[in-house]
């Protein structure tokens, strides 16, 4: 097994995660798994079903106990620091769910200001003026701010839910299979606006995902995930080349 | 022996498994009313769950208690005439309906109503992890979600339970004069005369801690929702039973204690 190891040349990693176990009931799905992520970068996180990818996002984001190991978010230690400090550190991160997890009850601009109305403080009309800002960003009509994400394809409500990720200006970025359901010319677009995002912004960010060639526009390193543990890592373009063979029997698709 | 001793451990992990249970929704319910009276607050969504809880309930809470006053003008008209004590139709129709009937309907109708409601808006929102959303928005969705909702319960369902009270009078009122030859201002001067604040307010009393324990039951089994679809039917269910068992349970102790028969 390789280790990801950053690269001494490159910018230090915003996030090194170290060891990280998880263990949820009598079951442990995580067994040290280690990775780390640099400004700019976007990794790809990679593994079959069940092997515990979006349990290791959740616990970086303090959704679900470590059990042990480290987790270091530009300079904090989230799994021994105070809660205020751990939440402060983690107030960096932006985060994409899969199904987007937009409010129901609530407009697409309210969605999208969320955070700047409820823990920024934000009044209503600079939140209304941010938000409109964001859904032409995410190539979303104006006219769409004020529906219900229920009017919305799930194509858009990924973009309404990235505008809504973005909105803090997150210096790190949480993608959870965000292509996953789309057709392919709404999946490629979510695809080319993730990779300009973290072009444009400076951010690192971490792809969780089952669709490769998502990977290869977006992403430029890969962990993959096994048995609880990152079984390989490397470049994107080394893929293809690795003799790893559960990575092998996952790219050929009979995982 | 192994029977036995197989026999015991079921018992015991029974045991454990409702303790476990009843300790988790003392913890949810005890870090829910932190979060009710240490700021900040989101009165937006208060004042949306008041509206559901108190206004959205009226109707059904209203027509409950419209019936029962009728049916309890003609019961016991039809009870007490055996022993020529039909005079007590407004006292017993006003002190049945503001101690007993008016709260326990009241929450066991809201019960079914909103219990059922909070329990599937938040167990999809959980699903979905609308709930997870929140938390990364730096927004606790406890403060956000639950908090709200176990004020607007607490503070509604007094209210609710008032004018059902007053409907319920007014439903034995309609039999009584209407069907049962009783004399209108006769009707009211003796529930004016019998009904004391103390047997109104034990009931308003009984209100709010059932819409507490509504809200909390319906929020817990929501915010515990897993597994989908099913998974929230499952928490609806859960939620809806609950309460109605709670509010019955409760309102035993708070009878024997506002009485002060234990």
């Amino acid at each position: 097994m390789s280790t990801a190891k950053p690269d001494p040349s490159g910018p230090s990693a915003l996030l090194t995660v170290s060891d990280l176990s998880v263990v949820l009931g009598e079951k442990e799905i995580l067994k040290g798994v280690s990775f780390d992520v640099r400004p700019g970068e976007t990794l790809a996180l990679l593994g079959g079903s069940g092997t515990g990818k979006s349990v290791t996002l959740k616990t970086i984001l303090g959704l679900l106990p470590a059990s042990a190991g480290s987790v270091d978010l530009g300079g904090v230690e989230l799994l021994t620091a105070r809660a205020r400090d751990a939440a402060a550190a983690r107030a960096r991160v932006g985060m994409l769910f899969q199904g987007g997890a937009l409010f129901d009850s609530l407009s697409i601009w309210e969605n999208i200001s969320f955070r700047l109305r409820h823990a920024e403080g934000s009044s209503r009309s600079d939140a209304r003026a941010r938000a409109d800002a964001l859904l032409e960003a995410v190539g979303l009509d104006l006219s769409m701010a004020d529906r219900r994400p229920a009017d919305l394809s799930g194509g858009q409500q990924k973009r309404a839910g990235l505008a809504r990720a973005l909105a803090a200006e997150p210096e790190i970025l949480f993608f959870d299979e965000p292509t996953t359901g789309l057709d392919p010319i709404s999946a490629g677009r979510i695809d080319n606006l993730m990779a300009e995002t973290i072009q444009r912004t400076g951010a690192a960010g971490v792809m969780i995902t089952h669709d490769i060639a998502s990977v290869r526009k977006v992403c430029q390193r890969v962990a993959f995930l096994w048995d609880g543990a990152i079984g390989w890592t490397g470049r994107v373009d080394d893929l293809d080349t690795s003799d790893f063979e559960p990575l092998k029997t996952f790219l050929a698709g009979r995982d | 022996m192994t029977w036995v001793l197989d026999g015991l451990a079921r018992i015991g992990a029974g045991l454990l498994g409702l303790l476990a249970g009843l300790g988790a929704r003392a913890l949810f319910a005890t870090q829910a009313t932190w979060r009710v009276v240490v700021p900040p607050f989101f009165p937006r969504v208060f004042f949306a769950q008041v509206l559901e809880f108190f206004y959205f309930s009226l109707p059904v809470v209203g027509l409950t208690a419209l019936f029962t006053g009728m049916v309890l003008a003609l019961q016991s008209y039809t009870g007490f005439e055996r022993f020529s004590a039909e005079a007590a139709v407004p006292q017993v129709v006003a002190l049945s309906i503001a101690r007993e009937l008016g709260p326990v309907l009241a929450g066991l109708m809201v019960s079914g109503r909103m219990g059922a409601a909070m329990a599937a808006e938040l167990g999809a929102m959980r699903v979905t992890e609308q709930i997870d959303a929140l938390s990364t928005l730096r927004v606790d969705p406890m403060r956000y979600l639950v908090a709200p909702r176990v004020l607007a319960a607490t503070l509604s369902l007094p209210l609710l339970v008032l004018v059902a009270d007053i409907i319920g009078i007014l439903g034995g009122y309609l039999v009584a004069v209407g069907q049962l030859g009783f004399d209108g201002p006769l009707f009211i001067a003796n529930v004016m005369r019998f009904l004391t604040g103390g047997d109104l307010f034990s009931g308003l009393i009984k209100a709010a801690v059932f819409g507490y324990l509504i809200a909390v039951m319906g929020c817990y089994h929501g915010f515990t929702a897993s597994a989908g679809a099913e998974g929230v039917g499952r928490a609806t269910t859960s939620a809806v039973v609950s309460s109605a068992i709670a509010i019955l349970a409760s309102n035993f102790l708070l009878t024997a204690l506002l009485f002060g028969i234990v």
